[in-house]
């Protein structure tokens, strides 16, 4: 089913929008969660929260790009059921991995000023995003959004895995000056 | 220490990221582009001979048909009758083109578009499978109207075949229906044209007149239903009328981070059925767990859904009734609902947001029509 007639049961307020959301991005959502929470039943739970979420977000909303609107709400509940899990502990999967990598970037402290505020961050860092390379920001991307291994992205890409992690290795270094030139603090 | 701090710091990172735009998330679907073009590296002179072939092929075969009907004529009409055909032949070609228009011209419209031009290319086969439809649905007008010419004339090479055989007559009306479904096509054309008035997401798009909010509130009559309040925190997000709608309508919406407010005011002739209030279990969200399709039975569906509240009986408790508050991980714990209350001039709100029963309470309560009353 097309995203717009599935965006129109949702507007209908008709059940069969879940079911079709399920059918056509059940799979996206459930790699997003998997990625991120390596736990299967983590997963389940987070992909049908998401159908629940988007019921209750769609009408009013009509988004745009559907998969990435119900990838985003996905990608959050993921985060935040990681950090339930994981508040004092180190977890398997690429999830702390990666955190690890980008604990890299993290300017060090050294000002009294108030750590920045979510939207500031968030505006600061799609700011980033457009001073990458168009291969170096989707390599980023796939990374740090969707959480997805080296080899994954050397795959899909057509890359070998050391440029892979070069691309990276370079986007975090570049991450962290641009956090520190603007002197945010985490 | 340090470590701990950074990796809240990454953690705050990895969040800011769901924020990333959506161009930059689609952008990162794609795969390999390299692939493709490593294809055509490896081969470029096979390529270049296949390009070659197929152009010297095209022309040719033009030119042979161009020269066989030029001989068919000049044996069975003379030299007038050959004139003519040429010109049949020009205006089957300039058909042709005009079909290859036909096809073309909706994209072009949808690129004019701007917006839409955007949106058409984000729907990526969404679009696509829209403008095969386009095209299918103007070769079935073509059909309708301009009878078997059409087909005919869709198809071109079997016209221009039958045309060397045929008499001046047939020949004439056959160029009447080529002609018809000339027409026809433009009207297709302009059908699909039409159908460059698409939102993002392909539909048609809502035909809306939209209004800031000082202008909404001065429609007459439904501007008076507009609240004087709103929850706190809540701004004014948009307001308009759906032109499509044949009722009186106009709607305005409030955020609140993720929270909303759609607040739709109707006047029409018909008056909706409202629930009996005694009877709490026709809408009283309260007495039913989640998933309703268990839980609520099936004669209060209806009014479960969207229950519509006489004025006369519209209070707090109606209100309370409603708006309910669901945990739901990684969504705010506001209290949100719906329903419809129906005002004696036969004005209908429709609510639909989230807000405590106290605050939707004063938003009613602050119409300008609830002071005048």
């Amino acid at each position: 089913m097309l995203d717009a007639q599935i965006l129109d049961l949702y507007w209908a307020r008709d059940e069969r929008a879940v079911s079709e959301t399920q059918r056509s991005y059940g799979s996206y959502c459930y790699s997003i969660a998997w990625h991120i929470l390596y736990d299967r039943e983590d997963s389940d739970e987070c992909v049908n929260d998401t159908w629940f979420r988007a019921w209750n977000a769609i009408p009013p909303k009509r988004p745009n790009r559907l998969a990435l609107f119900l990838g985003t709400i996905t990608r959050n509940l993921s985060l935040d059921r990681w950090k339930e899990r994981h508040t004092m502990k180190r977890g398997n999967g690429e999830m702390m991995l990666a955190l690890d990598e980008l604990a890299e970037c993290v300017p060090d402290l050294h000002s009294t000023e108030d750590a920045a505020e979510a939207a500031e961050l968030e505006r600061m860092m799609n700011d980033f995003l457009h001073t990458l390379s168009e291969r170096d920001c989707n390599v980023f991307l796939r990374r740090y959004w969707y959480v997805e291994e080296y080899g994954e992205i050397a795959k899909r890409y057509d890359m070998k895995l050391n440029t892979v992690k070069t691309s990276l290795f370079r986007t975090r270094a570049k991450l962290r000056e641009y956090l520190e030139r603007e002197g945010v603090i985490l | 220490m340090k470590d701990k701090r950074n990796l809240e710091g990454a953690m705050r990172i990895l969040e800011a990221l769901s924020g990333a735009e959506e161009e930059l998330l689609e952008r990162s679907e794609g795969t390999a582009p390299g692939k493709k073009s490593k294809i055509r590296m490896f081969y470029p002179r096979a390529w270049a001979a296949v390009l070659v072939l197929a152009v010297a092929g095209a022309m040719s075969w033009g030119g042979y048909r161009l020269t066989l009907k030029v001989n068919d004529n000049a044996g069975s009409s003379g030299g007038n009758g050959m004139a003519a055909d040429v010109e049949e032949y020009a205006a089957a070609h300039s058909g042709e083109e005009g079909a290859e228009t036909g096809e073309e011209t909706p994209v072009g419209a949808v690129q004019e578009g701007g917006e839409a031009a955007d949106g058409a290319a984000d729907a990526g086969p969404m679009q696509s499978d829209r403008n095969g439809q386009g095209t299918a649905d103007t070769a079935v007008n073509s059909d309708d109207t301009a009878g078997g010419g059409g087909d005919a004339f869709a198809s071109g090479k079997g016209t221009e075949a039958e045309g060397a055989q045929e008499s001046p007559n047939e020949s004439n009306s056959k160029l009447q229906a080529k002609e018809e479904s000339g027409k026809s096509e433009a009207e297709g054309a302009q059908q699909e044209a039409a159908e460059g008035n698409l939102d993002s997401d392909g539909c048609p798009r809502v035909n809306m007149e939209e209004y800031t909010l000082e202008e909404a509130e001065s429609q007459e009559i439904l501007g008076d239903y507009i609240p004087g309040e709103v929850p706190q925190g809540y701004v004014f997000e948009k307001a308009g009328r759906n032109l499509d709608r044949e009722e009186e309508n106009l709607t305005v919406t409030w955020s609140r981070g993720m929270d909303y407010i759609m607040w739709t005011v109707l006047q029409s002739g018909e008056v909706p059925e409202t629930v009996d209030v005694e009877k709490t279990e026709s809408y009283d969200e309260r007495l039913y767990e989640i998933p309703h399709a268990e839980t609520v039975p099936e004669e209060y569906r209806q009014s479960m859904d969207n229950p519509v509240f006489a004025w006369e009986e519209f209070s707090l408790d109606t209100v309370r009734s409603r708006m309910v508050q669901r945990e739901d991980s990684g969504d705010t714990d506001t209290p949100r609902g719906n329903f419809c209350v129906l005002y004696p001039d036969g004005v209908l709100i429709q609510f639909n947001g989230r807000g405590t029963p106290e605050e939707i309470w004063e938003m009613f309560a602050s119409m300008k029509s609830a002071s005048d009353s």
